[in-house]
This record gives C-alpha cells, sequence and structure tokens, in this order.
C-alpha cells in the first residue's frame, strides 16, 4: 500500500542554539522512578531537562521499572531504563532523543519509491535518502527511484537534493512500504513562497559533480546565453579549450575523450556555431552530472569523464509556456500534462539565431548579388507514461543543425540574350537523436530499465552551379555539383538491472550492443559530360557489445566499496577485438564529516576524432579503430578528502591518469578534409596527466558560491611526432582558477559574479625562417617551427557579472537578465600568427574575439 | 559575427642552429642560377642572410664536370655559358664551410601547347571573365607534372604619368583535370596538376581570369600563360610551397616542411620545362 507523505519543512537556519551532542547527553538529572512506564519516564525527563523523546508506540513496552538516579548524566540514565526492554536511543536535530529497537534480528522491510519536484512533479535524480539514525544512505538513481532495507522500527528519514529544502519522512516500518516524496524548491520564483535558504545548486559526489537547472540557467555566459558545457568550466579539473568555446579537457584528456549523454544516448558533436555554444537548451535541462573519475561500471566508450544531462519530463500538474528572447536567440518551451490522469507528461522546446534574418536584411539593403549567412536552430522533446508505480515508458527526440551558405544569382536580359547563372555553396552539420526508455520496477529490491535509441552527426558540403544562355540561335543549359556527405549513425540498444540485496550489498548489472554506422558520399555531377560523372559511396560498420556489473558493499558506515567490471568485444571488418574494463571505488568516512574517497578506473574508447581546430566545428571526423589506429584506452587513479561543516564544502583531491594509443596528426600533415587514408596521416601515442584539485564552497544562504583552482600537468608522446620528444598536451594549463559569488538581494533581484584564471594553452611557433623563391619568382617567406606546443599563450582571465531582475504576476513571470562578459576587456587572444608591425618588423599578433560584450535576455514563463 | 581585436603578443623564442638553404629552379635554356643563404631567427629583421664564400660544381650523370659556378652578387652562383638542357640529369656539389651538400635533377622533357581561343564570357556571377581554350600536349605513358600559371601586363594611367604594372593571376576554372588535384585547394596562381586523367593524350582545358577589364585606370596589355613540365622534385617543392603559404594564414594548423632534396641544407634544386604563349589585348 502506498502511501504519500507530506513533507515537513525543516528551516537550515534555526533560531535556537544548537547543542552538541556530548553537551545534551552529559546534563545532569535527578530522578526518582517508581513503577513507572517508560512512557511516563520520558515525559519526567522532557520536564527536567530541555530535550523531547520520539518514539513509535508500538517500540516501547509497558515494563514498570524502578530507579533512583541522583545527578546523573542522561547517556546513564537513558542506559539503564531502556536496556531491560531491548531498546537503544540516538541523539537528533540538536535534541531530540529517538528510540528504537536493539533487538539484531527484526524483520527487515524495505522501503521504496520515488523522489519528486512537488511543484512540477519531475522526477529529481541523485537525491540523498539520508536514515538519521542508522546512517544508511543512498542516492535516487535515474528515473528518481531509491529503494532502502531496514529493519522492523521506527525509521527517520531525510531527503536531500540540491535547490531543495530538505525533507523528512518519520514513520514505523513493519512492512514494505512504497512512498513518493516530494520537496520543495528553495529557488523558487513565487509571489507566495515560503522563505527559505538559497543554494549554490551544486553537490559534490565522490566521482565528479551534480549541477542542478536552476544553478545553470542563473550562470548566464557568453552573450547572456546559459550554457551548460561552459557552466561546468568553473568546476575544479575542467580545463578549458580555446577562449569562449564549449570545449572540456579533462584530467589531461581532450575533448572527445568526454562521453557526453543526453538522457543516455551519446551526443557525437555537442557544440553549436563552431563550438561557441553546446547544443543543450538550458530551459529543458534537468540536471547535469559530471563524473571525472570511479566511473561506475556502465559508463564506456570515451576515456575521461562522463557528461550526463538530463532532460525535464514535463510538469504533471498543470501546463507551462516559457518564451526568451537574447541578442542572438530565441527560445520557446512548452510543457505539461496530457490528460487528466496526470500519469503522461511531455515537453517540446525549441530555439534559433537569427543571424540569417540580421543578414537577409543587410542583403536586401545591398547591391551584390552575394548572399552569406549562417543559422543554426535546435529542437527537443519527450513524452513520459507512467502506467503505475512499477512501469514507466518515455519517447524522447532531438533534432538539431547549423547551417552556413553562399548563394549567388544573377540574371541577365537583353533583347537578343538571357543568361542565368545560380551559384551555390552549402555547409551543414547536426545531430538527431531518438530514444526510447522503459522503466520497470520487478521488485522493491530489483529494479530495471531498457534503452533503444539512435543518435547521429551528419555533416555535409554541398555546392552547385548552374548556368544557361539563350539566345535567337543558341541554347545552352549546364549543371555542375558536388556533394560530400559524411555520417555517423549509431543504434543503441541495452538493458540495465539494480538490485539492491540488503543494506550492506547493491549489485548493478546489464548487456548491450551498439552499431556504428560511417557513411561517406561523394558526388560530382555535370550535365555536359565534359567531366566524367563520379559518385563513391562508402559504407564502413562496427560494433560493440558490452556486459558489466557493479558490486557495492557498505560496511555499516565504517567504510563502502565500489568494485565493478565491463567487458567490451569490438568488430570491425571480421576483426575483433575484446577489452577489459575494471573499476574500483572507495569511500572511507574518517571522522564526521570528513570523508575520503579513492577511485581507479580503467576506460576504453572504440571511436577515434581526428581535430586539427580543437573547435568542436563539422570539419572533425568521427572514425572507427583500425589495424593501425588501435582503441585508446586509458588508467585513472584519483583520491580526495572531502569535509563538510555546517554551510561550507571544502575539497581537495589529486588524480594520475595515463593515456594509451591517442592520435594526433603527424608533424607534415593537416586537416584532410577526407576520411581516405586518414589513418597513414597519423601518429599513435600516449599521454599522461597529473593534478591537484581543490574547491571551497559555501552551500547556502542569500550570499553563496565557491571557488575551484586546479594545478595539473599533461604530456604527451609520439614517435613520429616532435622527434618522438615528450611535449605538453595542447591544453596543458598549469593553473585554472574560478570563483563565483550569487547573491539573492531580495525576491525580485539576484545577481552574480566570476572571475576565471587560466593560464595560457601552448602553442606551436615559428622560431626561424628563410626566404625562397617560388615558381613566379617572388620571395617567400617559409617558417621552420619548433618543438610542439613549446611555448605557451597569455594568460586568460576575464570578470563576468549579471544581474536578474524578477517580476510575478497573476498568470505569468518575467525575468530580465542584464549581464557584461568580460567586464574589465581583458585581451584574451582566441589564436596567434606571425605578422608585421607598422615598421615591418616581424612579430606575433594574437586575435582576440570576445572584447566586453553586454547582454539582455527577457524571459516569460505562463 | 564576432569583432575580432588585433595586438602583439612577445614571445620569447630560442634561436636554432643556422643551416643553409639552397634557391634553385633550373630551366630550360638558362643558365644554371642557384642562390645560397642562410636561416634567420624569426624575430630577426635584419636583412637577408647571403652566402657568398661557398663553391658550387655541376656534373653530369658520368660524374665529369660540366660546370664550376662563378658568384654573381646576392647570393647568386650562375655559370658561364653552360645552360640546362631538356632530359638531362645533373649533379650537384655545394661546399660551404667544410659542409659538403649534393643535389641531383633531371630536366623535363619539352612540352608542346597552343592557345586555341580565347573569350569573354559570365563565369560564376563575374560578368566579362576571360576564358582561355588551351591545348596540352602530354608526352609519354610516364608520369607527368604540369605547371600553370598567367602573368598579366597593364598599363596603370596616373594622371599624366603611365606604368606598366604586372601582377600573377588567380586561375578560375571548372577544369575537372585541375580541379581535382589536391594541391588545387592551396594555391590560384601557381596551379600544379598531374597527367593522370590523360596520360599520353591532348587535352583541351579551359581556364580563365576575372577582373581584368572591370577598372578604367589599369588597361590590360597582354597576358602571359606559362605551363610548365616539371619534374617530380619541383612537383613535389611547389606542392609543399602552395601549402606551406596556404597554411601560413591558418591559426590552427602547421605549415608542413618544403619537401626539398638537398641533404642537410633547406629549399632545393629543382627542374622545369617552361613554356610562355601570349595573348595580347588593343
Amino acid at each position: 500500500m502506498r502511501l504519500l507523505f507530506f513533507c515537513l519543512i525543516l528551516f537550515l537556519s534555526q533560531p535556537f542554539a544548537i547543542w552538541a551532542q556530548e553537551e545534551v547527553l552529559d546534563q545532569k538529572i535527578s530522578v526518582h522512578l517508581k513503577q513507572a512506564n517508560l512512557e511516563e519516564v520520558f515525559q519526567k525527563i522532557e520536564s527536567k531537562l530541555n530535550v523531547k523523546f520520539s518514539y513509535a508506540q508500538k517500540t516501547i513496552n509497558t515494563t514498570k521499572l524502578n530507579y533512583k538516579f541522583k545527578n546523573e548524566p542522561l547517556r546513564v540514565v537513558l542506559n539503564a531504563i531502556l536496556k531491560p526492554s531491548n531498546l537503544t536511543y540516538t541523539l537528533m536535530y540538536g535534541n531530540i532523543i529517538v528510540i528504537t529497537n536493539l533487538n539484531t534480528s527484526t524483520p527487515k522491510f524495505n522501503i521504496s519509491g520515488y523522489v519528486y519536484d512537488q511543484e512540477t512533479g519531475e522526477k529529481l535524480i541523485g537525491a540523498l535518502v539520508y536514515n538519521n539514525r542508522t546512517f544508511q544512505s543512498c542516492f535516487t538513481n535515474q528515473d528518481g527511484y531509491f529503494t532502502m532495507q531496514m529493519p522492523k522500527d521506527s525509521i527517520y528519514l531525510n531527503i536531500e537534493f540540491v535547490g531543495f529544502e530538505m525533507g523528512v519522512l518519520n514513520t514505523y516500518l513493519d512492512k514494505n512500504l512504497k512512498v513518493d516524496i516530494g520537496l520543495i524548491g528553495n529557488l523558487q520564483y513565487s509571489p507566495k513562497r515560503v522563505t527559505g535558504a538559497y543554494g549554490t545548486g551544486i553537490e559534490s559526489r565522490s566521482d565528479g559533480f551534480v549541477l542542478n537547472s536552476k544553478t545553470i540557467r542563473r550562470i548566464p555566459l557568453l552573450f547572456g546565453e546559459s550554457d551548460v558545457l561552459k557552466s561546468l568550466l568553473l568546476l575544479p579539473g575542467v580545463i578549458s579549450g580555446n577562449d569562449g568555446t564549449t570545449s572540456l579537457n579533462i584530467r589531461g584528456g581532450g575533448s572527445e575523450h568526454n562521453l557526453i549523454l543526453l538522457d543516455d544516448v551519446p551526443v557525437y558533436n555537442a557544440s553549436h556555431l563552431y563550438g561557441f555554444f553546446s547544443i543543450f537548451n538550458a530551459d529543458v535541462v534537468k540536471s547535469v552530472k559530471l563524473i571525472k573519475g570511479g566511473m561506475e561500471a556502465r559508463y564506456s566508450g570515451r576515456l575521461s569523464s562522463v557528461v550526463d544531462v538530463r532532460t525535464i519530463d514535463g510538469n504533471k500538474n498543470k501546463f507551462k509556456a516559457q518564451l526568451s528572447i537574447g541578442l542572438l536567440s530565441s527560445k520557446i518551451s512548452l510543457d505539461g500534462p496530457i490528460g487528466k490522469s496526470k500519469k503522461t507528461t511531455f515537453f517540446v522546446a525549441a530555439r534559433r539565431t537569427y543571424f540569417d534574418i540580421i543578414g537577409e536584411i543587410f542583403n536586401l539593403s545591398n547591391t551584390l548579388p552575394v548572399k552569406t549567412s549562417y543559422f543554426f536552430y535546435d529542437i527537443n522533446g519527450k513524452v513520459s507514461h507512467r502506467f503505475n508505480a512499477s512501469h514507466q515508458l518515455s519517447i524522447a527526440f532531438y533534432n538539431g543543425n547549423d547551417n552556413s551558405y553562399v548563394n549567388n544569382t544573377i540574371s541577365i536580359k537583353n533583347p537578343n540574350r538571357e543568361i542565368k547563372e545560380k551559384d551555390k555553396q552549402n555547409i551543414f552539420w547536426g545531430n538527431q537523436i531518438m530514444s526510447i526508455r522503459y522503466h520497470h520496477v520487478w521488485h522493491p529490491k530489483l529494479t530495471a530499465w531498457l534503452n533503444l535509441s539512435r543518435t547521429a552527426y551528419n555533416f555535409g558540403n554541398e555546392n552547385s552551379y548552374q548556368y544557361s544562355e539563350n539566345t535567337d540561335s543558341f541554347k545552352f543549359e549546364n549543371t555542375l555539383a558536388n556533394s560530400l556527405k559524411s555520417s555517423l549513425n549509431d543504434w543503441i540498444l541495452s538493458y540495465n538491472l539494480e538490485y539492491k540485496l540488503n543494506k550492506f550489498w547493491a549489485i548493478k548489472a546489464g548487456v548491450g550492443a551498439i552499431q556504428h554506422n560511417f557513411s561517406r558520399r561523394i558526388k560530382f555531377i555535370d550535365d555536359n559530360n565534359v567531366v566524367p560523372k563520379y559518385t563513391d559511396n562508402t559504407l564502413e560498420r562496427s560494433q560493440e557489445f558490452n556486459s558489466y556489473f557493479d558490486v557495492k558493499y557498505d560496511f555499516k558506515n565504517l567504510f563502502l566499496i565500489n568494485a565493478g567490471f565491463q567487458l567490451t568485444t569490438y568488430s570491425i571488418n571480421k576483426n575483433v577485438v575484446s577489452l577489459p574494463q575494471p573499476r574500483l571505488s572507495l569511500m572511507l568516512p574518517i571522522v564526521k564529516r570528513l570523508q575520503l574517497n579513492s577511485n581507479y578506473q580503467r576506460t576504453t574508447q572504440f571511436l577515434h576524432l581526428l581535430t586539427g581546430y580543437n573547435l568542436g566545428i563539422p570539419l572533425d571526423l568521427w572514425l572507427p579503430s583500425t589495424q593501425k589506429a588501435q582503441p585508446e584506452f586509458s588508467d585513472a587513479f584519483s583520491v580526495d578528502l572531502n569535509y563538510a561543516f555546517r554551510k561550507f564544502d571544502f575539497r581537495v583531491g589529486v588524480f594520475k591518469k595515463f593515456l594509451y594509443n591517442v592520435i594526433d596528426y603527424k608533424d607534415q600533415s593537416n586537416y584532410l578534409g577526407t576520411t581516405s587514408n586518414w589513418d597513414e596521416k597519423i601518429e599513435v601515442g600516449k599521454g599522461w596527466a597529473k593534478g591537484l584539485e581543490l574547491m571551497f564552497e559555501k552551500k547556502v544562504g542569500k550570499t553563496n558560491g565557491w571557488m575551484s583552482y586546479t594545478l595539473s600537468k599533461s604530456e604527451r608522446q609520439f614517435s613520429g611526432i616532435n622527434n618522438g620528444n615528450v611535449f605538453p598536451f595542447k591544453f596543458d594549463r598549469r593553473h585554472q582558477f574560478a570563483v563565483l559569488v550569487n547573491h539573492q538581494v531580495n525576491q525580485k533581484f539576484d545577481f552574480f559574479v566570476t572571475w576565471t584564471y587560466a593560464s595560457g594553452s601552448r602553442i606551436t611557433l615559428p622560431e626561424t625562417f628563410y626566404n625562397i623563391t617560388d615558381p613566379r619568382y617572388n620571395r617567400q617567406q617559409i617558417y621552420i617551427y619548433g618543438e610542439r606546443n613549446k611555448y605557451q599563450m597569455p594568460d586568460n582571465h576575464r570578470l563576468d557579472f549579471g544581474v536578474n531582475y524578477k517580476r510575478y504576476f497573476k498568470t505569468y513571470s518575467t525575468i530580465l537578465s542584464v549581464g557584461v562578459y568580460n567586464a574589465y576587456n581583458r585581451f584574451n587572444p582566441f589564436y596567434v600568427l606571425p605578422s608585421y608591425n607598422s615598421k615591418g618588423e616581424r612579430i606575433f599578433e594574437g586575435i582576440s574575439l570576445f572584447p566586453i560584450l553586454p547582454s539582455v535576455n527577457y524571459k516569460i514563463t505562463f | 559575427m564576432f569583432v575580432a581585436c588585433r595586438k602583439e603578443v612577445v614571445f620569447k623564442t630560442s634561436n636554432s642552429q643556422v643551416a643553409l638553404v639552397v634557391d634553385a629552379i633550373l630551366t630550360n635554356d638558362s643558365l644554371f642560377m642557384i642562390k645560397l643563404s642562410q636561416t634567420q631567427a624569426i624575430n630577426d629583421n635584419s636583412l637577408n642572410k647571403f652566402v657568398s664564400n661557398a663553391t658550387i660544381e655541376v656534373f653530369d650523370v658520368d660524374s665529369n664536370i660540366i660546370s664550376v659556378l662563378s658568384y654573381l652578387k646576392d647570393g647568386q652562383y650562375v655559370s658561364n655559358l653552360v645552360k640546362a638542357v631538356p632530359n638531362e640529369a645533373y649533379i650537384f656539389k655545394i661546399s660551404h664551410q667544410n659542409n659538403v651538400f649534393w643535389a641531383n635533377q633531371a630536366m623535363p622533357d619539352t612540352l608542346k601547347t597552343k592557345i586555341l581561343d580565347t573569350s569573354r564570357l559570365l563565369f560564376q556571377g563575374v560578368s566579362q571573365f576571360f576564358q582561355i581554350k588551351y591545348d596540352l600536349q602530354d608526352k609519354s605513358q610516364l608520369k607527368n607534372y604540369y605547371g600553370l600559371k598567367i602573368k598579366a601586363v597593364f598599363e596603370s594611367i596616373n594622371n599624366q604619368d603611365t606604368t606598366l604594372l604586372t601582377e600573377w593571376l588567380p586561375i578560375e576554372t571548372n577544369e575537372f583535370v585541375l580541379v581535382q588535384d589536391a594541391n588545387f585547394k592551396f594555391s590560384k596562381t601557381n596551379l600544379l596538376f598531374s597527367d593522370q586523367y590523360f596520360n599520353g593524350q591532348n587535352t583541351i582545358l579551359n581556364f580563365g581570369c576575372a577582373n581584368l577589364f572591370n577598372n578604367p585606370n589599369k588597361k590590360i596589355k597582354y597576358l602571359v600563360v606559362y605551363s610548365s613540365s616539371l619534374s617530380v622534385a619541383a612537383y613535389q617543392f611547389f606542392a609543399s610551397m602552395n601549402e606551406h603559404q596556404f597554411y601560413q594564414n591558418d591559426p590552427f594548423s602547421l605549415p608542413p616542411p618544403l619537401q626539398g632534396n638537398v641533404a642537410g641544407a633547406y629549399g632545393g634544386v629543382v627542374a622545369q620545362y617552361m613554356k610562355a604563349d601570349t595573348v595580347r589585348f588593343k
């Protein structure tokens, strides 16, 4: 039978003093008990001391007690009176003494269910469910589901999730219980909201961080656009790529080494606009989890990290619409229930830039026949249906495209002659994702989900030229066209199980298969057959089959160990290779509030990304492993200490990582423009990285935020590059520092400030030159480049700030956001080239793309 | 869309060891001329460092000395009377500061070309595009390499003054044999291609130049179409030069080194048979 419990709102800033546990239990008391039952004894103690007793009637019996205590500490009194009844006590919430059974042979029951947002009905992923008495805890899974086994007794659960006020569930567990627990957000925009605590909205975990959507939306960045991936750059261990881009380089890995998931489906190119924006619409993102170390065995396919992006399911209680208008793009999103049953919800969100519209306005006033422009759009959505507490189905999609084009049209007409000419050049790229997810609870202890999905990344380049000429005696037409389309198309099927055996043991296991389809189509057409027709269709397939298990053992809160293993078999063109990926994590509470985490992971990557630009632009190519370019793999170790004290959280960690079979262009090779013989133009080598990460966070309060610092070193070595010598990785930034401060002035105003600093990235520069005669008998300057990545770009730092102004009306609310990016106009060069100054002297010239940039964004929510 | 700001960035670059640079394009019926210089540090803004104290000897394939080049000026060494002959192979020995550098080079065969026709038409949105119909004879079944360039001579009128200007023009074409060469994207003023699509046969090429007639202060006098038959070393050397120049302005690529043929030195000794065809304008 399922019970619904309403949450008690617990104020974290309490007006009364919080006494140390020892002080409460050391209070002296004198009491004379004569034929008194336990309930009467508790009442007597409560009348003398500032304590409260909490217990279930079923727990205590009616045994009569006879005792005389004179000036004894309360702990002595409690031990004496409870022992005959086989009871024990726990001090909670400062001065509440909770009475429970001591009997270890008590039968055990499961309490399981879902944690959700009270206002919207959204399941909360990663919420902490914590038994205050036994210190047993677990997190809700990706379906917002949790399960715990406890003895028949009173239970006192705290439920915590960043951005929400803590929930409390007190009940007596004497049978298996299914519950739904709703939490109230403390960052809600509502004129009737209850004052609660504000928070950073970021949660530190042993394997990384979780950011909730409200945090991401409060940090607008470039052009006032909130960005999921760029928000992660404020965290320790996440090293930025080129200025302003979404490139994440985590613990020595490149951007291609991050497994970016959208609702469990891998995304191959997670950026728009040549890497300056991510494809994720922050308005429909529920949470982002960044896993840097201690990856569970179910994650595979990339070396460095997992960025697990989850979208909302849709508001279960009411229909909501949001419209957001910015300088570069506009967004609209709709979500809500379907039907009155509240079992089905949906969301749909669309976003589009208007560079092309602005360009069209410019083009109309321009007499040139040439029209150029660029735009991107994305649309994503989901329908979720809950059949009952045990069966849920969701169908989700994403479609996003970037398009850059040049159109040139000429038409000339005179009495004797008519000429028409059309020249089009078009570059486009994008992702399409479709997924079906079925979640099933077999048993309170056993939950499963089945995923069937398709993810595709396409890139195309089309050129066409049409010419026609008509005279009185002559007619001529010709069409020349060529197109190059390449795509990576994956079909993915997986089945995953989570089994909570008991309070000590939990097991996760699963199987999966991926079919990769690499296709490349080239077409060349000439109507007049002056040039032969030419087509090339190449289709290459590879497969991955994987199976994994994870075993977690939680020994009475003394330590927690998680051991996992994944075996992946990869096949292409009848070549088969199987690679094991062991994982091991240990969590050790040292003293109260101080926890030690240590992790080891072996990860494998069967796809290579050939990137010459590291910008996430369409010229990057995803390619399969071959005999020459074997699968990449990595071993990573990390240890960190986490100390949480009241409103503060402090974390320090170290890591070491080794990378094998990584690829890079040979010294004489550059971007290919084609996949032909690509593995002959690359070198295969190795890399390593090590570092120290620090983070200090004020989690709650009207003023909150964090500081993060990373000290790291990352290197590579290839036999055919840099004469086989070790050289720094391109994004080997020795120091990276970020500070973010949020302040909630009142219900209407809040502002944020961020300051980031990073050591310059590495660059290869020419050190010498010579002059040579070219075939036109001109003197040309030829550069001789020094060692790979020998030099360092200038340090990069900038200040951003923004203000949000909220207004609430009866049926809608608005937010006006005004901000400044790079407030002191720091010159952060995006790239450097050899050049000349005004005196004709040879210099290096830096080019920066982002000076001081104001931004404005207006959002309406219905 | 993005406003780019530019500023000098100072780097303390290391100075590598100075090396010899050999610069020679041997052309049919021309004296042997080789230019020697040295590499310079990137922040060295002094004039070219020419080498004037080297000895250059030319041998035939039987190791008979043909010529010892004499120093002229500005690093140039030239033969007295001996000229490069098509289909002949030569060996060069360069001695400088106790080091000896060697280079081999075979002169390519002769080349037959002819301008068949010219016209002005609309091409890729450009009116008054000057198109040349060109006949090129590929000599043998062996793999051959070619270069194509167009030089324009303009009469520039400025008030009362008239001067002659020369300019290398970018070649525009849809011609498959030119467009399909991997080097096409690197340079339009120095086209390079091979005979892979017309081996051993004649081929008619249509190509041309834009913007010849739209400047009233610049009157085109004549065009010279240079076509060259290149040695393998010359093709590779010029192709690598085009690619290097192309990537010099690409901030995210490393311009590849030139593929020279002088071990221990930069540059190269390469050979071409060059033919010029002229188009005059009234």
